[in-house]
């Protein structure tokens, strides 16, 4: 069975593609180093008209105005340019008020474009550009640690990283944020209140990465500045130790979160990336993969939901479960040396 | 559609969870189900969809005497001379990520609600409407339309020879936009208003943008003609599924013309059958046909009557329950069956929106899907009456539109511990007025039908009268004024297997008469004057022969709204007893 996976990995290759919707123009070169926040590529998308309707100005009827027209489609314009006259007892003629380019011409009527919208792309991680993907984006890569997530605010920062407890299994308060410098990546258990996402925006934190949020919290947090990655999910979870390992060993150090919404089709989890580390590189995993035995998994479901284990065995045969119904099931050794039963469908491999 | 013949059909129906196989073909004359298999859908970064739809075939392989693929894994097709491969392959999907589409046209109350009624039929995302009002301000629409970057645009309104002078303003405003689009956004352009205009639109907007011209969604005032539009929106949405899916392409190469999204093949069936459906003058004057598929992602309700039909998806429930809807919440913990804090409620509910795959491993976590399924079904089906005025619903009462048959779907209708659950997420997500017989969908097939039946019209017919369709119960609801203990309705139930018993049915309870398999039953229905049961009026009753099913006749006296206790104990035994009721 494929099943789900989730990145927690101490030294792995990672890349991504930022790619603009748009052909517009790269700004960046292979090789260059780049930041969450840096624009990797932009495009301009028009986005505000100035409708002039020449036929009325020059008393003419509509269908009569065209041969009047002075100027070509697609001609740029600068205020008091001409655009239309006519000749007759009475000459008239038409300016325009307003910069711009002459796009379109229809019964009587010019239009003319006169603002464009800057659309761009960022970096949203610490790398380097790998490829550059002319006129749409690049591809950035980085060698370093990575925390996949559950959920994330939809933002993107940077900063260096405050672990606040080691173990990352109490709860964030106001009162340990009392000396807390700007800029710093906090690092937490778990987050249940308000005051504290307060705190941390006074104290102008780069971003809060947590075991896990209490979900009542989730409208605030969708509105707060920097991002919030969660990396557990919504219940009093116990904590990951590869989580915990990675981030004790890198305590301090630069790191980026991309807080996107996961997205199946484009491979995205929220994540925390901390360039850099020791030993040899792992490859990344697609989003789906086999499950098999030895594989470390996170438990979705049941008593003993977030759990880490390890796949000990796989089943042939269906397995009937407390809720009656039955399902594939994998047999799970859990960290304290338990055996349970899990739906396979109910796993996501890490590692 | 040109008729086609064939033999051996393979069904694909590609879930955002599951993806599934199904083989259809000839025993004993008639179309059958041969056999049905599922796996997980492939969908995700560096995945192809043919690994999913490749798995559920080999697994029905595997299983099964019929032999589909080559060693290779290529599908073989056309079948062999010794039965060997399958003759067609027909191919649904509720698959996303969605089109993102913008809706113009004229008025609030017309033309944008015929819109909204196209758009809410089909998976896919509304980013916004507009009227005529925003035309009095043409550099803000324009600007609008651009910042939106929608995938699709549809352009409707005025009636048959109506409303010339809007649509040409907005025909004027779309080519200003069309021109100012850079070519990599443009959208598709689909217009359904007056026809009279067709060649205005083409002639202004075909060299600017990719033109769909159908017909108008409201050629009358009050009329709706939904079904061209649907076909030309459902062919749209297939081609940018085949844009952005791996995969998705080669398998509807298999497909070709017999490929639609779910809701656009169970609309359909739906229609058809509520043409089809025979009228028994002895129940209610209205019969029809509706049916329920809650699915992992979407959830999705079409309802017909007379071939008139309205269909109503919603996709992504997920945001709901991320965004702490708290009417959301507090609908689940009251029809959650054990104590359950509204915390766990919220947690896991949260845990599952973010990993919509997973199953529920234990009671607590059945019981909260269970009582979430029943928010869905609630939910979707006052979306369907809001579009469509034609079904009687209200929140307070339920729904009072009498269905003959109600067929539901989704692997947490079809797929619960037993019949009774199923029954009661249904019975108390729609709180159903009158007498109609629920049946049980549980390969997912009716949408797969709904493509087939253009081109092989005997083959859903065959299929509907087999046992791919298990009918799960006959319901009968008496609604009554009368205070909880009192007599609402006598039965009397005369079976062919000579077992005769009556019974009184009291306000305020659940009660199941046992109909075995392959037994039929004559029973007959004296409601008091103050009851009415969906004979036509309050204290008319009357005779019903039903067969044997996996729940007989459930008679649902439990009133209008349904009541539940405000105390937790309370409102958890009543719920249990009800569970308990109905054999479960």
């Amino acid at each position: 069975m494929i099943v789900g996976t989730l990145q927690r990995a101490k030294l792995i290759k990672i890349t991504r593609k930022r790619r603009l919707l748009l052909p517009g123009r790269v700004l960046v070169n292979e090789g260059d180093p780049v930041h969450p926040e840096d624009v990797i590529a932009e495009a301009l998308l028009p986005d505000k008209v100035f409708i002039l309707d020449i036929a009325k100005s020059l008393g003419l009827e509509p269908d009569q105005a065209g041969q009047c027209l002075v100027r070509q489609i697609g001609e740029s314009l600068q205020p008091e340019d001409i655009i239309a006259q006519c000749e007759g007892a009475i000459p008239r003629l038409v300016r325009t008020p307003i910069a711009g380019t002459l796009t379109e011409y229809h019964q009587g009527k010019v239009v003319i474009a006169t603002h464009q919208t800057v659309v761009n792309i960022k970096a949203g991680m610490i790398g380097t550009i790998a490829e550059v993907i002319p006129e749409l984006g690049a591809i950035v890569s980085v060698t370093g640690s990575l925390l996949q997530g559950f959920w994330g605010n939809a933002r993107v920062g940077s900063g260096l990283l405050k672990v606040m407890e080691p173990d990352l299994d109490s709860t964030l308060a106001r009162s340990d944020l009392a000396s807390l410098e700007a800029g710093l990546l906090v690092v937490a258990g778990m987050c249940s209140s308000v005051d504290v996402l307060r705190a941390l925006e006074e104290k102008k934190a780069a971003g809060l990465i947590v075991k896990t949020i209490t979900p009542e919290l989730i409208p605030i947090i969708l509105d707060l500045p920097f991002p919030v990655l969660v990396l557990q999910g919504f219940s009093d979870l116990q904590p990951d130790p590869v989580s915990i390992d990675i981030l004790q060993a890198r305590n301090g150090e630069i790191a980026c979160i991309n807080a996107c919404p996961k997205d199946i089709i484009n491979g995205q989890h929220p994540e925390l990336i901390i360039p850099q580390g020791k030993g040899s590189p792992a490859e990344e995993k697609d989003f789906k993969e086999k499950l098999e035995i030895g594989q470390q998994v996170i438990l979705l479901s049941g008593s003993d939901i977030g759990k880490i284990g390890e796949v000990s065995a796989l089943s042939d045969e269906k397995m009937q479960f407390d809720s009656g119904l039955v399902f594939e099931a994998a047999e799970i050794r859990l960290q304290n040396g338990e055996l349970i039963h899990v739906p396979c469908q109910n796993l996501l491999i890490i590692g | 559609m040109e008729r086609q013949f064939f033999s051996k059909l393979l069904g694909l129906d590609l879930g955002n969870v599951n993806t599934r196989a199904s083989i259809m073909g000839v025993r004993d004359e008639k179309f059958c189900l041969l056999d049905s298999e599922r796996a997980l859908t492939s969908l995700g970064q560096g995945l192809n969809l043919g690994t999913g739809a490749g798995d559920a075939m080999r697994q029905l392989q595997n299983r099964s005497s019929h032999i589909l693929l080559e060693k290779s894994g290529k599908l073989i097709m056309p079948s062999n001379s010794g039965g060997i491969g399958v003759d067609k392959v027909a191919l649904t999907t509720s698959l996303g990520p969605l089109p993102r589409i913008i809706l113009l046209g004229l008025t609030a109350s017309g033309s944008l609600q015929a819109g909204r009624n196209l758009v809410d039929s089909l998976p896919v995302t509304l980013l916004a409407s507009f009227g005529m009002d925003v035309l009095v301000n043409e550099p803000y629409i324009i600007a609008e339309l651009l910042h939106a970057l929608p995938e699709l645009l549809i352009l409707t309104g005025g009636e048959d020879a109506g409303a010339e002078q809007a649509l040409i303003r907005w025909i004027d405003v779309l080519r200003i936009y069309y021109s100012l689009a850079p070519h990599s956004i443009k959208p598709v352009f689909l217009y359904a208003g007056n026809p009279q205009l067709e060649n205005q639109v083409r002639r202004r907007l075909e060299p600017v943008a990719k033109l769909r011209i159908t017909a108008n969604l409201q050629p009358h005032v009050g009329e709706l003609d939904l079904n061209p539009a649907k076909v030309i929106l459902d062919q749209e949405i297939l081609g940018f599924l085949k844009n952005k899916l791996p995969g998705m392409a080669a398998l509807s190469a298999y497909s070709k013309d017999l490929e639609g999204t779910k809701a656009f093949g169970l609309d359909r069936m739906v229609r058809y059958l509520s043409l089809k459906s025979p009228s028994d003058q002895s129940r209610s004057k209205q019969t029809g046909v509706m049916a329920i598929d809650v699915g992992s992602v979407n959830t999705l309700i079409s309802a017909g009557i007379s071939g008139k039909s309205g269909t109503v998806v919603k996709a992504y429930w997920q945001e709901k329950v991320i965004d702490q809807n708290h009417h959301l919440l507090e609908f689940v913990q009251r029809w959650t069956g054990l104590a359950i804090t509204s915390q766990q409620i919220n947690h896991f509910l949260c845990h599952y929106a973010l990993n919509p795959w997973i199953v529920p491993e234990n009671r607590m976590e059945l019981t909260i899907m269970q009582a979430f399924t029943r928010f869905r079904i609630k939910n979707i089906v006052s979306k369907l009456a809001f579009n469509y005025p034609w079904l009687r619903y209200e929140d307070h009462k339920g729904l009072n539109t009498h269905f003959e048959s109600i067929i539901v779907s989704g692997s947490v209708l079809t797929g619960a511990p037993n019949s009774s659950q199923t029954m009661l997420m249904l019975l108390d997500g729609l709180q159903l007025q009158g007498i109609t017989t629920v049946i049980v969908d549980k390969h997912h097939l009716l949408p797969l039908l709904g493509i087939i039946a253009d081109a092989a019209p005997v083959l859903p017919v065959h299929m509907l009268g087999s046992d791919a369709f298990e009918t799960l119960g006959t319901v009968v609801t008496a609604v009554s004024d009368v205070p909880i203990g009192k007599i609402v309705l006598t039965v009397r139930v005369t079976t062919d297997a000579g077992k005769d018993y009556s019974l009184d049915i009291i306000q305020g309870e659940l009660r199941h008469l046992v109909i075995p398999k392959g037994v039929s039953a004559v029973l007959e229905f004296k409601p008091t004057q103050r009851t009415d049961i969906g004979f036509g009026s309050y204290g008319l009753g009357g005779e019903l022969r039903v067969t044997g099913s996996a729940l007989g006749v459930v008679v649902d006296a439990r009133g209008r709204p349904i009541y539940l206790p405000e105390d937790d104990d309370g409102r958890i035994e009543q719920l249990q007893r009800w569970q308990w009721m109905l054999g479960s």
